[in-house]
């Protein structure tokens, strides 16, 4: 095997002397060095409107790419890294990147409050359209940045999802299928993987900057919207979100979120011209099954409302962006559960959507209708399929387990919003939108004004958005670490209390 | 003494069963189970003519009804298979063939005529208030209190003690010639993963655990009386709807009608006792208490009322506006009604303490969370129950694990005991499927005009057979002024759904679809 693929397989890496292997400081170095590249034309802008909040910007996205490309020297793969690595390195990177988004809100003087930076931090990163800044007082440069930021939490949950979770999570619901052959495949090794994923997830913002300009929506809006409707992050410039933009930036996002929500894979192959694979996608069409349902639920139960407004907000719904071009919270109650239940579900796996995800619903659907047929004959002998390949019977197992957390965090969440004086209904809401990824929710309004929650409402929010950008495992796994922790701490303290007995 | 061989003996149970007729499973079931729902209202007919003498001739020309019906079923019918869909459609046939027939008494009687009301409106808030007697839920459709006599009133908390226990369960203690699969019967109707078997005989589980169900009725009821206020009326009425926690009450304020800490004492006792898995009742009444000991359900399960009363009370104290004591005895309450799948209200008017829809929104969720969970196994309480949650939790976290360790071989435990495999699987099918159940619900009730927070609550509390909703359908309020018709049918459906466990409901045309199948290929 030539020295070449060996790199390309991060089996060994040329030109090395002291390196080391950590899946956690090369996870950290590439994000922070794609923020750092994405920070300085956005600092460059800004010192235009005010030389010093551009200066921090400009220092930030220093910072970020010495600290990227310095990680990224020191750095040669050994070992394949374990799962628990992975995990905890994904959790670690976010860790940074919301600090890191948190210094550049501060010193910038957007705002003053640490709690207010913060949240926005998560917010962005984590590709939640809840903000606790008035979008239409932001300079420039600083909704370049925070276009930024949703741009580069999308990108590390792709990398995440489609390179390096597959690695060492073979075969488990957590990790998207439809790979196909190994020469076909959109990731055959990390660093092809990576290089696809970010060409294809680039290649999709500047068709969608471009479209966005073609309807006249102008270059600063146009690059920001491309970045926060292709990462589904949903930030805007608006204080209505998308409902003052006309018919023109309204279809071009609706037809970017729903690309937005498809799975990479699926992307892959139509690049490839594999029209067949494509065609044969269960899970694309019961995203798009989900979507129509849904629009054609909003226009049966809301007077007034168009097609185009609705088929915007069950595209926004079901790949989690959470814009809006219209005031959803005014619709019927049934509208509001159907995109309610959407949201809930959320994109195709692979995606930059967040949510249950459709695969897993699906299965999980599956399994539901197994086990009644089990009542009937507890010997019976049933599969259930995911794109055509049966998911062995322990990882079914393991996806019910998985749903059991994804619901018991939204109602963890939703306790401790309603703790803060919020509605039940809101509550409900909030936590589940914020879970997915989406973040607008009845009390928050369409746009995600997160001010009408506390300051503390919002700091509880921020775990939650968290752990939904990454299908919730780093969060849990760092709780059952914590738990396994206060075992064995106890064990010990026990086994020390009988020695000195 | 002649010495029967293995085949002769099938032999001999097939001949007694062939005495001509239709072998029919379900048919037979149902028929037993309509002669004793008949007995109820003919009692209950009993005293009203003994009292108010309103509805006398309702709850008799209904008896009578239905008892023709159920002894013509039973005469003309012998049990069939036992096999798994037979079961489950004998039960869910049962309860529906029961819902109906039950809201004939409020039809005749003509409880829900307020004056210009249309027959179909009547029709619907009977066949409501039956679904809600029978699977305990205790939601109602009744405006006015003062319409049906205390005999009529006596069915309503009646129906609500058949069905705590379970007229299926009832029909296996009394009547062990059944012949088929009396623990696949009991296992379908009771609240619970599986039957705890008493003794080796199906037929004396039953009967001790109707036994033990009975004696706690009569104790409520007793102490009810032995304290100031209730009648022995409202002693009996109340004690039949607190042992099978149905929630029901003679009165429009429920429990709020005494403004009495003692009698919420009592029925707080009662209803947590009726919440606890009635196995370790039985083993208690015969000396045996090591039962209450020895059980994890049993200890989460106060350990979860007592941290949710001390959370409501915190909440309605520190943050709600409430005096401690206020606090105190609102929390405590509705955290056992709810917490026991009960229902009973103490809310004294729309605006009181007991009236938990004006509650801080936390202190709601709380009740929310209780709906969700219900209490123990074996108990006459509705919701997921406490073991699965516990047994789903564990599972949750072995999953989580598996993520970081995915060949460590981690085994889900209840207590110190490892859970099978087949389960937790069944658990998390049931699970994913209340799920899916709950979605759905919400989607038609929200469709059918009711707003979120009201479907929310109708369908948790529907599923989980609690009785009061959220909202607009909160403990004072009634479902018929709440819920459109089609919505309170749904919502009808969904109190059946809830306390047969889902499955039975699910797959009883499974049944009927196999025989149409059988006789057409």
């Amino acid at each position: 095997m030539s020295r070449t693929r060996l790199a390309d397989e991060g089996v060994v890496s040329l030109g090395a002397k002291r390196r080391v292997d950590s899946f956690n400081r090369l996870a950290i170095a590439d994000a922070l060095l794609t923020l750092g590249v994405l920070t300085l034309p956005a600092g460059i802008v800004e010192c235009f409107d005010d030389l010093s909040h551009g200066l921090v910007l400009l220092i930030g996205g220093g910072i970020g790419i010495g600290i990227g490309v310095s990680g990224r020297r020191t750095y040669q793969r050994r070992h394949r890294p374990t799962a628990a690595r992975v995990v905890g390195g994904l959790a670690a990177t976010w860790a940074v990147l919301v600090v890191f988004g948190t210094g550049i809100y501060l010193l910038s003087g957007v705002t003053s409050n640490p709690a207010t930076a913060l949240f926005e931090s998560a917010s962005g990163f984590s590709t939640t359209s809840l903000t606790a800044l008035d979008p239409t007082e932001l300079s420039a440069g600083m909704q370049l940045f925070r276009g930024a930021t949703q741009w580069v939490g999308a990108l590390v949950g792709l990398l995440a999802g489609i390179v390096a979770l597959p690695g060492v999570l073979r075969g488990s619901v957590h990790v998207p299928v439809g790979q196909g052959r190994r020469l076909d495949r959109l990731a055959p090794g990390p660093v092809t993987g990576r290089r696809r994923v970010l060409a294809i997830y680039a290649g999709l913002t500047a068709l969608c900057g471009l479209a966005y300009g073609a309807t006249g929506m102008g270059l600063e809006n146009s690059i920001v919207h491309a970045m926060t409707t292709v990462s589904t992050g949903g930030f805007t410039n608006r204080i209505d979100s998308f409902a003052s933009y006309g018919a023109g930036p309204q279809i071009v996002a609706t037809v970017f979120m729903t690309i937005a929500g498809m799975s990479y894979f699926v992307i892959w192959w139509i690049i490839r011209g594999q029209r067949r694979r494509f065609m044969r996608s269960t899970e694309l069409w019961l995203y798009l099954a989900m979507i129509l349902s849904a629009t054609i639920a909003i226009l049966l139960a809301t007077d007034g409302v168009g097609l185009r407004h609705a088929l915007f907000q069950s595209a926004s719904a079901a790949s989690t962006t959470g814009l809006a071009s219209a005031d959803w919270t005014v619709f019927p109650s049934s509208a509001l559960a159907v995109l309610l239940i959407t949201t809930a579900t959320g994109a195709m796996g692979a995606s930059a959507g967040g949510g249950l995800r459709v695969a897993r619903a699906g299965a999980l659907v599956a399994y539901a209708q197994r086990e009644m047929r089990r009542q009937l004959d507890p010997h019976v002998v049933t599969v259930v399929k995911r794109e055509g390949t049966v998911v062995a019977d322990d990882e079914l197992e393991r996806l019910t387990g998985y749903q059991i957390a994804h619901v018991g965090i939204c109602a963890i969440g939703a306790f401790l919003l309603a703790t803060t004086g919020v509605d039940i209904v809101s509550s409900l809401w909030t936590a589940i939108s914020a879970v997915s990824t989406a973040g607008p929710s009845p009390i928050t309004g369409p746009a995600g004004d997160a001010t009408n929650l506390t300051a503390v409402g919002r700091l509880l929010l921020i775990p939650g958005m968290l752990a939904g950008r990454l299908t919730i495992l780093p969060l849990l796994a760092a709780i059952v670490g914590l738990l396994q922790a206060k075992d064995h701490v106890l064990r010990r303290v026990k086994r020390t209390v009988r020695r000195v007995r | 003494m002649k010495i029967f061989r293995p085949l002769e003996i099938r032999r001999a149970t097939e001949l007694h069963h062939d005495r001509g007729g239709i072998h029919s499973t379900p048919l037979h079931v149902m028929g037993i189970a309509l002669v004793f729902v008949s007995v109820g209202m003919l009692l209950s007919g009993v005293i009203e003519l003994g009292s108010t003498n309103r509805d006398t001739a309702a709850l008799f020309i209904s008896g009578i009804i239905t008892l023709v019906l159920g002894a013509l079923l039973w005469w003309a019918t012998r049990p069939g298979s036992a096999r798994a869909r037979d079961v489950f459609a004998a039960v869910g046939w049962t309860w529906i063939v029961i819902t109906l027939l039950g809201a004939l008494p409020f039809v005749l009687a003509g409880t829900f005529d307020l004056g210009g009301t249309s027959m179909t409106e009547q029709i619907v808030n009977s066949i409501f208030e039956s679904a809600s007697g029978y699977s305990c839920t205790g939601s109602t459709a009744l405006q006015n209190f003062d319409i049906p006599g205390r005999g009529l009133l006596m069915y309503r908390q009646a129906t609500q003690w058949y069905g705590g226990m379970g007229i299926v369960v009832l029909a296996v203690a009394v009547l062990p010639f059944l012949g088929v699969g009396g623990l696949d019967l009991m296992t379908a109707e009771a609240p619970g993963p599986s039957s705890d078997r008493l003794t080796p005989r199906i037929s004396e589980t039953a009967k001790r655990l109707w036994a033990t169900y009975a004696v706690l009725t009569i104790a409520v009821g007793i102490a009810l009386f032995a304290v100031p206020g209730p009648s022995l009326y409202d002693g009996l009425a109340h004690g039949l709807t607190t042992a099978s926690t149905g929630g029901f009450s003679p009165y429009s304020k429920s429990i709020g009608h005494y403004d009495s800490v003692l009698v919420e004492a009592v029925i707080i006792i009662g209803m947590v006792i009726g919440g606890m898995n009635f196995a370790h009742h039985w083993r208690a009444l015969q000396g045996r208490f090591a039962g209450y000991g020895n059980d994890p359900e049993l200890r989460t399960y106060l350990v979860m009322l007592g941290a949710c009363t001390g959370l409501v009370v915190g909440l309605l104290w520190l943050d709600g506006g409430f005096g401690f004591g206020e606090a105190f005895r609102a929390g405590i309450f509705n955290v056992a009604a709810l917490g026991t799948s009960t229902g009973f209200g103490n809310a004294t008017g729309d605006i009181s303490n007991g009236n938990f829809v004006l509650w801080v929104p936390a202190a709601q969720m709380v009740l929310l969370f209780l709906m969700v969970v219900g209490a123990c196994t074996g108990s006459t309480s509705g919701g997921i129950k406490v073991m699965r949650v516990q047994v789903l939790v564990g599972h949750s976290i072995r999953s989580i694990r598996h993520t970081q360790q995915p060949r460590a071989v981690i085994p889900v435990r209840h207590g110190s005991h490892a859970v099978s495999e087949d389960i937790v699987s069944r658990m998390a099918g049931f699970f994913v499927l209340y799920l899916l159940l709950v979605l759905s619900g919400i989607v038609i009730l929200t469709g059918l005009g009711a707003g979120l927070v009201e479907a929310i609550g109708a369908i948790v509390g529907s599923l989980g057979n609690m009785g009061p909703a959220l909202g607009e359908a909160g403990p004072t309020a009634s479902f018929s002024t709440a819920f459109s018709q089609p919505a309170r049918l749904v919502i009808s459906l969904f109190m059946i759904i809830g306390r047969l466990e889902i499955f039975p409901m699910m797959l009883m045309f499974a049944a009927p679809a196999r025989a149409l199948r059988d006789r057409f290929s």
